[in-house]
């Protein structure tokens, strides 16, 4: 069966179960579904295939994004973790829409003509939402997500204009793997059922869809709870034996709390908020991030993990994770006023970092025009979880606490849209568009902000790869010191494995991307160490300066000392090359004058050589301050300061 | 501890059937009388709206606070919403609800919160969780845990099925101590806040013990104002020595005006209470309603209205470089009397809204309109409705 055969045969289907939902509905009644798949790698896939809970809830976020809402409210009934339902204000559901969904709960019709037919595309581009959002949901297993979290949820839906609500009741099934190894090869697979009813709605204008998780599996709701962590908190108190368990659970700063798990109804361990419950959502996320921070000045290298329990990690990973504005500003929007030094990053092979001058209100989308387009002001998103709204908790401070000879942050911005026409098309996998900035700070707080992250239309799974997409090069420290990311505007999206968290290492945008990644990098380092080293050379001269002046004034605090009344005028030291340029200077002037190659011992170092002269000049006056080189030839004079410099130097 | 107990440990919890939640279906019940949406509107939203404009002339407010005991359908919010409209005001709503344990409810519960979600001023924040009112009694209790969170509150509505004072005095766990550790939480606001009671008011579901507790709060207050005690035997017909009598008998109190005796001493008793906290507050009988659910001649149930406002004690300047302000400051004893005189009177003139609906059409024909909007709203068979309300208004006389 070829592909539009086989969507041919998908719309039937699909257009069948639509009337039997009308029917019911009509009825009072409800209609049965059983969800199918003849998808092996499918029914491999309902029992989930994400290693955290946010991951689940990342995805139902994204539709709600596709469905050009505007608002989405994660509420759990933390700290228990039994339920979870996600409220979105986007386009919600018809029949058609729902048996749709339900038919390929396992996948997407976005990007496809049926997608458009069923509302969820944009009538003219099938890559936006119908409200002209480009979309993130293409490449995943769809409402499969869920399955991390739970077995059994319902989807309550409507669109704008119905006088009804649609709720479909989903149970899904736990395929084994030897199931799906003996089966035919024509044969399909049971993934679930689901029961759809129809309910009469007063609110015409009403629309969007709640997810709710129920009966969370005890698994997922361990992790959200951090049971293991508090298990092993309660152990630790107990008398055993520190070698016996490894090393020791640290109990994190901010946490939830821990609900008795046998009552299920009190708190064992109360909760620690890095916010006040009277805090507005904003102000929520705020002092989330800004507690993380603020953990600098308890331990130098402050991780997420050991700051936050898995519920708090959650929000911060989701909050990165989606489309969302930054929690104070876009990279991009960084103005001269905010104390980062800019560069703009090439993109040939043999590019060089080019330093970008901004005024004090100019930002660096104003001067770097490439830049700017995708930052969507007035896409309005909002997510709250549990009354915290979310935003993306990276912020670019121009002030850092630090003794690097660099002062202040750096910031790397770059885009790249290559030209592939002349790749044959088959081969090209779309267009390919992008935008990046490598941000540099002596140290990256919190630690797992080390990395560069890859944002597809602003949502991303894939969080910060430390690895810099495997780059080889030893700039180990340097490496360590970024945070990067890339916004990816057009392509890459055929390149994600369909847990949407790995790329396909292959693929050729992806093989792009890390190409002029590893290049920008090549163009930061080289950067980076010539500001390293001019800042180092002149912290240098500085600290030289300084010594110079420290010695010198030693030597008049002594001549002070002993001509308290200002009797005879301090005398300066002249150095010469020769002895019959000394002669002259010391006929011409009150002096005192010494041939520099006779009081200074051997040294190539022009800096040290400076330095010693200074003090050559003070050990003189200092003599000449008790009036031991009256009664000496000059070059008996020369040799003696020549002598305590050189046992000085030894 | 054998081999096969060890294996249960191990497979707990991984091995769960999912099973489908069916819709509930819709039956008409008591609370969706035309009597009761009557007392929403005109008790609970009109005191509402009025707290409203009262703290607007103090501050700003961003949103309505709002905890209840809602049933599955969020009746309670759906009616609020039309305070929270015509004041431009976000609702944020969180109630307790323990037949949520039960997989229709909560399909119901979902469905309701969608709903009320989606009207205009009712916040995405809104939550039910299913819990019962009395574990908020327990500081360490989920429920109180999170009622602090969305907490405190503009209005605490306490929509009660029972008695509020069933339990016995000094149980744990009871709703006295829940309400106590409400009011505790409600302390920080400096704004006046509401409390809603609707309690059974009939002598088989108040605790005698407790009945006597609460009478006693009443002879307290007569022993320290003979004024008090003049004009309590004045407006409640009542003579002190059956009062008196009521706080050693439990029958002390006459039979047909039990609710008065229960609705006076419950509400002297809060006035009290509110005098021990730190900083005090004033619990003002705002209004006060009965009806009957059990069918007899008598009311059995009350709908009691307080307003509650901390009195945060002003700075005394002892040398005299400020002002004294001869209208500020607290005389508490001429103020607890005239709360004390608010009591009596609030009891003393309870609208018996059974009778008040019977004994004027329109208003009743109004409030079942009223109720059938919202109840057509919830998904209720509204054409079945009229005929619902006749039966049950031939069988209770006046419903």
């Amino acid at each position: 069966m070829n592909a539009s055969s086989e969507n041919i045969q998908q719309a039937r289907t699909a257009e069948d179960l639509t009337k039997e939902i009308e029917v019911a509905r009509a009825d009072g009644t409800s209609t049965h579904a059983v969800l199918e798949t003849s998808d092996r790698v499918l029914a491999r896939v309902t029992d989930g295939i994400y290693r955290e809970p946010s991951s689940a809830l990342r995805e139902l976020v994204s539709n709600a994004y596709d469905a050009d809402a505007t608002n989405v409210t994660i509420s759990t009934d933390l700290p228990r973790f039994h339920r979870i339902s996600v409220s979105d204000n986007g386009a919600g559901m018809d029949e058609a829409g729902v048996a749709n969904l339900i038919l390929h709960i396992g996948g997407s019709v976005k990007r496809t003509s049926a997608g458009a037919a069923l509302h969820v595309v944009n009538d003219q581009d099938p890559n936006l939402s119908p409200g002209g959002r480009p979309l993130i949901g293409k490449i995943g297993i769809g409402l499969f997500s869920v399955a991390q979290l739970t077995r059994h949820f319902q989807i309550i839906t409507k669109r704008v204009g119905n006088r009804y609500r649609l709720i479909a009741d989903v149970t899904l099934h736990t395929y084994t793997e030897e199931e799906v190894e003996q089966a035919g090869d024509e044969e399909t697979f049971k993934t679930g059922d689901v029961e759809i009813w129809g309910v009469e709605a007063e609110d015409v204008n009403a629309h969007g869809t709640d997810i709710v998780l129920l009966d969370l599996r005890d698994q997922a709701r361990n992790i959200l709870r951090s049971r293991e962590l508090w298990i092993q908190l309660s152990e630790d108190t107990d008398e055993v034996s520190r070698d016996e368990l490894g090393p020791a659970a640290v109990r994190p700063t901010y946490h939830i709390g821990e609900v008795d798990p046998e009552t299920e109804r009190f708190i064992k361990n109360s909760a620690e908020y890095p916010w006040e419950s009277t805090d507005s959502p904003q102000d929520k996320m705020q002092k989330l991030h800004r507690r993380v921070l603020d953990e600098e000045s308890k331990t130098s290298n402050p991780e997420i993990r050991r700051s936050l329990d898995n519920y708090l990690e959650m929000i911060w990973w989701l909050a990165l994770s989606i489309p969302l504005p930054y929690i104070c500003k876009h990279p991009f929007e960084l103005s001269g006023e905010d104390g980062v030094q800019v560069f703009k990053l090439g993109n040939g092979r043999h590019s060089r970092a080019e330093d970008v001058d901004l005024e004090s209100e100019q930002t660096i989308a104003s001067q770097v025009s490439s830049l700017s387009a995708h930052i969507r002001s007035s896409d309005t998103f909002d997510v709250f979880i549990d009354g915290v709204k979310l935003a993306r908790p990276l912020t670019f401070e121009g002030k850092q606490e630090s003794t690097h000879a660099i002062e202040r942050p750096l910031i790397f911005v770059g885009s790249c849209s290559p030209d592939l026409t002349r790749i044959p098309e088959d081969q090209r996998g779309g267009d390919l568009s992008f935008d990046a900035y490598i941000f540099w700070r002596p140290k990256i707080v919190p630690k797992e902000h080390n990395g560069v992250l890859v944002r597809i239309h602003g949502a991303s799974g894939t969080l910060f790869d430390e690895t810099f997409m495997s780059y080889q090069v030893s700039e180990l420290t340097r490496l360590r010191q970024i945070t990067a990311e890339i916004f990816v505007n057009k392509g890459l999206e055929s390149a994600l494995n369909i847990d949407r968290e790995s790329f396909n290492y292959s693929h050729p945008h992806y093989q792009i991307l890390t190409r002029w990644l590893h290049q920008a990098l090549r163009q930061f380092a080289n950067k980076h160490k010539a500001l390293a080293q001019t800042a180092r050379q002149r912290r240098r001269t500085y600290e030289q300066e300084r010594q110079r002046s420290k010695i010198i004034e030693r030597a008049v605090d002594e001549w002070k000392h002993r001509y308290p009344d200002e009797e005879f005028e301090l005398p300066e030291v002249e150095f010469v090359d020769s002895d019959s340029q000394a002669e002259s200077r010391r006929r011409e002037t009150d002096r005192i004058v010494f041939v520099a190659s006779a009081v200074l011992p051997d040294s190539s170092d022009r800096s040290s050589t400076d330095v010693r002269k200074e003090k050559a000049r003070a050990v003189a006056l200092t003599l000449a301050s008790y009036g031991l080189l009256d009664n000496l030839p000059y070059d008996e004079q020369q040799r003696l300061i020549h002598a305590i410099i050189d046992i000085f130097d030894l | 501890m054998g081999e096969e107990s060890d294996n249960d440990g191990l497979l707990e919890g991984v091995y769960q059937a999912p099973q489908h939640s069916s819709i509930l279906e819709k039956t008409f019940q008591s609370w969706h009388l035309p009597r009761k949406h009557w007392l929403r509107i005109n008790q609970w939203c009109a005191h509402t709206s009025r707290l409203v404009r009262d703290i607007r002339r103090e501050k700003d407010i961003e949103c309505l606070r709002y905890f209840s005991l809602p049933g599955d359908d969020l009746l309670d919010v759906r009616t609020l919403h039309g305070v929270c409209k015509r004041e431009k005001l976000p609702l944020i709503a969180l109630g307790l609800n323990s037949r949520m344990q039960n997989p229709e409810v909560q399909t119901e519960t979902n469905l309701s919160l969608n709903e009320v979600r989606s009207l205009d001023w009712v916040s995405a924040e809104c939550d039910v969780l299913p819990d019962r009112l009395e574990h908020v009694a327990n500081a360490d209790s989920v429920a109180f845990r999170r009622m602090r969170e969305f907490g405190p509150f503009d209005v605490v509505n306490l929509d009660l099925c029972e008695s509020f004072a069933s339990a016995e005095p000094g149980e744990s766990g009871s709703y006295y101590t829940a309400l106590n550790r409400i009011i505790d939480l409600q302390l920080v606001r400096r704004c006046p806040w509401l409390l809603f009671l609707t309690t059974r008011a009939d002598r088989d579901t108040v605790n005698p013990e407790t009945m006597k507790r609460l009478m006693r709060s009443v002879n307290d207050n007569i022993s320290e104002s003979e004024d008090f005690g003049i004009y309590l035997s004045e407006n409640m017909s009542i003579s002190l020595d059956d009062v008196r009598a009521a706080i050693d008998h439990e029958d002390g109190w006459p039979n047909d005006s039990f609710h008065s005796g229960f609705g006076l001493g419950l509400a002297k008793w809060l006035l009290r209470l509110g005098a021990g906290y730190d900083p005090p507050i004033d619990v003002e009988l705002v209004d006060c309603s009965g009806y009957r659910v059990q069918g007899g001649q008598g009311i059995d149930m009350l709908s009691l209205v307080f307003r509650v406002r901390a009195q945060f004690s002003e700075a005394t300047d002892s040398y005299g470089l400020i002002p004294v302000d001869q209208n500020k400051g607290r005389d508490s004893s001429g103020e607890m009397s005239a709360l004390g005189k608010r009591v009596v009177d609030g009891i003393a003139n309870l609208l018996d809204v059974d009778r008040h609906l019977c004994a004027d059409h329109t208003v009743c024909d109004k409030a079942k309109e009223q109720m059938k909007k919202i109840l057509k709203e919830a998904r209720y068979p509204v054409e079945e409705y009229d005929a619902w309300v006749s039966n049950r208004q031939q069988s209770n006389q006046c419903a």
